[in-house]
């Protein structure tokens, strides 16, 4: 079982509902350690804990807007069309064990990250989306890729001993993308927090083959009206996250659906996350986070498709911000006011800089104080999700 | 620009030179900043020129259509030359050619000599664009392997290797930084251009070996390093074509004083820049194998007043080509017989050479000439073809030549 919420999947409703599969894979034995085979280990791929970290926020953030699944840092997904209907979660971390809390403090034992788990989790998550056409099907993963004749996602028992085809222990995304035309959920989103490299020892080898999971789909078969495809680095290239944390995709695709990716709804005023909307907020999102991270390699390939479909209606909209001097001696004299009425912010000049944080769209005013230079005052429009603000005082 | 090198033959532009010259720089820099000479302090940054003078090299009118090639064709394949030198490299080291996994049983023997096939291979490979790359592999690996040359062990994680893609992993992943404060992890392997190039190399060495494995020892039941060495013929037989014919070449075209050929007037010119932009800090000039013969003769002949702080020839054939008396100031009178010594130029203040044993292009240079601050050797630990073009790719070597520059009077 890999049911992470509701806790009896009897009670899954067949209304429309948002129905999450979260694929987190920190264990990889057989490529590295003690169990390694001689041929995985030739791929250099290391265990992962950015990625269990990934697994368990993204299930955190789908449950925060539940009842008694309240989170101080997170408002969750929120959609009254389409509210949550099931997470299910695979997860090996390199510990190994499989139990996550859930913020209500309950723990739930999920399945690991093995294919046959995988498997079964797919299953289950497939028949639940395909119920209802006005579902919405999410499947994020978080793991290590390969990309070479399709997009590779490997399972924790990649390259186990005694299995005749290595390459069975890895699914196939390209193909489960296209299998799944056949699923009647009309908005589906696939997330993919993982390498897209092509290493060399991949790519020598004869026809490699995953399992896309869900075949049989037919050209005839119509393909969901939206599609949302979120890469977690361009092709041919790596993603990364902290040992410790998140990956900085999984940080910027929850940043966006929080409130950096929103605009208004037409006609109800309503802030909203859409496909589209979550892509365009990617790119600077990331941005943020490489300039935030001095990460020069981060990248990001989002793939809306079909039509603008709603995702999240986040609570409030909010514009990622970066404020002070291009000067860092500058920038160490530096007190900040920061006014849009109502709100109203204050950072002192030993805070560090520059100063970054989260404020609502809209006209502000910028004031920037220094001990031995004339003050600035600005006045900045922020709409963009990330707004950067670098002046340095004559 | 203190520090002036001056190339031997067999120098092309390219991007094998090109990423020659990044790593070299880059040597230099980590190891010889701020080191003293005569009083003189290098930047700790110092900045190194290269005049190229290998456009002005021989020119081969049938392209080398005079070597011979059947007997090659039939012992080695179709093996490139650096896929050839690295299997040389192998049959050195071992013994024999190992045909299973052969990177990942010469770093069982010798990790320093691995990396040495490994920066070889990846010079070799190098390509437009990723020249930068290059340098900065060959200057990573060879620094990160220094230490166990000079201690002759082996890092402990290479007992535990199996392939020689799981070496080139894992030699990656401990000379590659990671991005920012090294807590980021990669969803992917340690893949790099360098990595699956040097990966494709150690395919070809494999292959190559394997095919020559089983054609010498069926024939002889021996693998006879003479059978090799043919194997080897064509890359050695062209190597030693270019080296006469750039030497015939220079020693032809020179000039005079008055009216110096193109290769004097392209190195005069670099030389002339290094002193005009840093007139203050110490003069070096670098000369490699026929680099070390020019230098000798333009600062003899054609700089008489330059003052040169410290001269370090390397590989090179300076007293080889007194004996000849070649130079312009070379005195036929003067010889063993005559019971003197050729003069070393006045202006030259210090002079180090270097050379290796096992390279037949080098030479010993005090036996020849009256002063000579170091006449001394060092072992690039590889074999007869490979050492002539391996002291400027191995860090150990900058360090060693650092400990002869601080050794030098002041």
């Amino acid at each position: 079982m890999s049911l992470y919420w509701p806790d009896d999947a009897a009670a899954v409703s067949t209304e429309p509902r948002l129905h999450a599969l979260v694929v987190a894979v920190g264990d990889y034995p057989y490529l590295s350690g003690p169990k390694a085979t001689p041929e995985g280990k030739k791929f250099g791929l290391k265990p992962l804990t950015t990625t269990i970290h990934t697994g368990a926020r993204i299930a955190a953030w789908l449950t925060a807007g539940l009842p008694g699944f309240a989170r101080d840092d997170l408002n969750g997904y929120r959609n009254t069309g389409c509210p949550l209907g099931s997470v299910e979660v695979v997860y090996s971390p390199p510990d190994g064990t499989s139990v996550l809390t859930r913020p209500d403090g309950t723990p739930v034992a999920v399945g690991p990250a093995t294919m046959a788990d995988i498997k079964a989790a797919v299953t289950a998550w497939f028949n639940r989306c395909s119920a209802h056409p006005d579902n919405i099907a999410l499947f994020y993963f978080a793991g290590h890729g390969i990309s070479t004749t399709a997009q590779f996602l490997l399972a924790s028992d990649f390259y186990a001993p005694g299995v005749l085809d290595p390459w069975e222990n890895c699914i196939d995304f390209t193909g489960l993308r296209q299998g799944m035309r056949k699923c009647k959920a009309k908005t589906q989103l696939f997330f993919v927090d993982a390498c897209r490299e092509r290493p060399f020892d991949a790519t020598v080898q004869v026809n490699p083959k995953g399992q896309s999971l869900v075949g049989g789909a037919v050209w005839s078969d119509p393909p969901p009206a939206a599609t949302g495809t979120y890469y977690a680095a361009a092709e041919g290239l790596k993603a990364y996250g902290p040992a410790d944390g998140p990956t900085y995709f999984a940080t910027a695709v929850l940043d966006a659906l929080e409130g950096a990716g929103a605009g208004r709804e037409k006609g109800t005023r309503k802030w909203l996350v859409d496909t589209f909307s979550l892509a365009g907020a990617l790119g600077p999102l990331t941005e943020y986070l490489k300039d935030e991270h001095q990460l020069s390699s981060l990248t990001c390939s989002p793939h809306p498709e079909g039509n603008p479909a709603p995702i999240n209606y986040p609570v409030r909209g909010y514009v990622r911000v970066k404020v002070g001097c291009k000067d860092a001696a500058k920038n160490s004299q530096l007190a900040l006011q920061l006014t849009r009425l109502p709100d109203d912010f204050t950072s002192a000049k030993d805070e560090p800089r520059p100063w970054r944080g989260k404020l609502a769209p809209g006209d502000w005013r910028i004031q920037m104080k220094f001990d031995s230079f004339d003050p600035l005052d600005l006045s900045e429009t922020l709409i963009d999700p990330v707004h950067v603000v670098l002046e340095d005082p004559v | 620009m203190p520090i002036v090198f001056v190339h031997g033959v067999n120098n092309r532009e390219g991007p094998e030179y090109d990423a020659g010259v990044l790593a070299q720089r880059q040597f230099f820099q980590t190891y010889l900043g701020g080191v003293k000479i005569g009083g003189k302090s290098l930047p700790a940054v110092p900045a190194v020129t290269f005049p190229y003078w290998g456009g002005l090299g021989t020119t081969f009118a049938w392209d080398m259509a005079s070597l011979p090639t059947d007997e090659m064709q039939s012992l080695g394949g179709a093996a490139d030359p650096t896929t050839s030198t690295v299997a040389a490299h192998l049959l050195d080291a071992l013994g024999k050619l190992p045909t299973d996994e052969p990177l990942t049983a010469l770093a069982k023997k010798s990790f320093p000599l691995a990396v040495d096939a490994l920066t070889r291979m990846a010079l070799a490979a190098a390509e437009k664009g990723k020249e930068a790359e290059v340098a900065a592999f060959v200057v990573k690996a060879s620094a990160y392997a220094e230490p166990f040359a000079t201690s002759k062990t082996n890092p402990e994680w290479v007992a535990t290797v199996d392939s020689d893609s799981e070496f080139i992993n894992e030699l990656l992943e401990r000379i590659e930084a990671a991005p920012a404060d090294g807590r980021v992890q990669s969803l992917g392997s340690i893949t790099s251009w360098v990595g699956d190039t040097l990966k494709a190399g150690g395919q070809k060495v494999k292959d190559a070996v394997t095919g020559m494995a089983g054609t010498a020892l069926d024939r002889a039941g021996d693998f006879a390093s003479t059978k090799f060495l043919a194997w080897k013929r064509d890359s050695l037989n062209a190597t030693l074509g270019r080296f006469f014919g750039d030497v015939f070449h220079y020693f032809n075209g020179r000039g005079t004083m008055g009216n110096p050929g193109p290769i004097p007037l392209t190195v005069l010119a670099a030389i002339d820049a290094a002193k005009a932009a840093a007139p203050d800090e110490p003069l070096v000039i670098v000369g490699h194998s026929m680099g070390g013969v020019i230098c000798m003769d333009l600062i003899g002949h054609y700089r008489p007043q330059l003052e040169v702080d410290l001269f370090v020839s390397v590989g090179s054939q300076v007293a080889h080509f007194e004996e000849i008396k070649l130079y312009h100031l070379s005195d036929k009178a003067v010889t063993a017989a005559s019971g003197g010594k050729a003069k070393t130029p006045a202006n030259v203040r210090r002079w180090i050479n270097i050379f290796d044993p096992v390279d037949i292009f080098s030479y010993a240079a005090s036996r020849v000439f009256d002063r000579v601050d170091v006449d001394g050797s060092y072992d690039t630990k590889t074999y007869v073809i490979k050492a002539h073009t391996a002291y400027f790719e191995q860090a150990d070597f900058y360090k060693r030549l650092r400990k002869r520059i601080e050794g030098l009077p002041q």
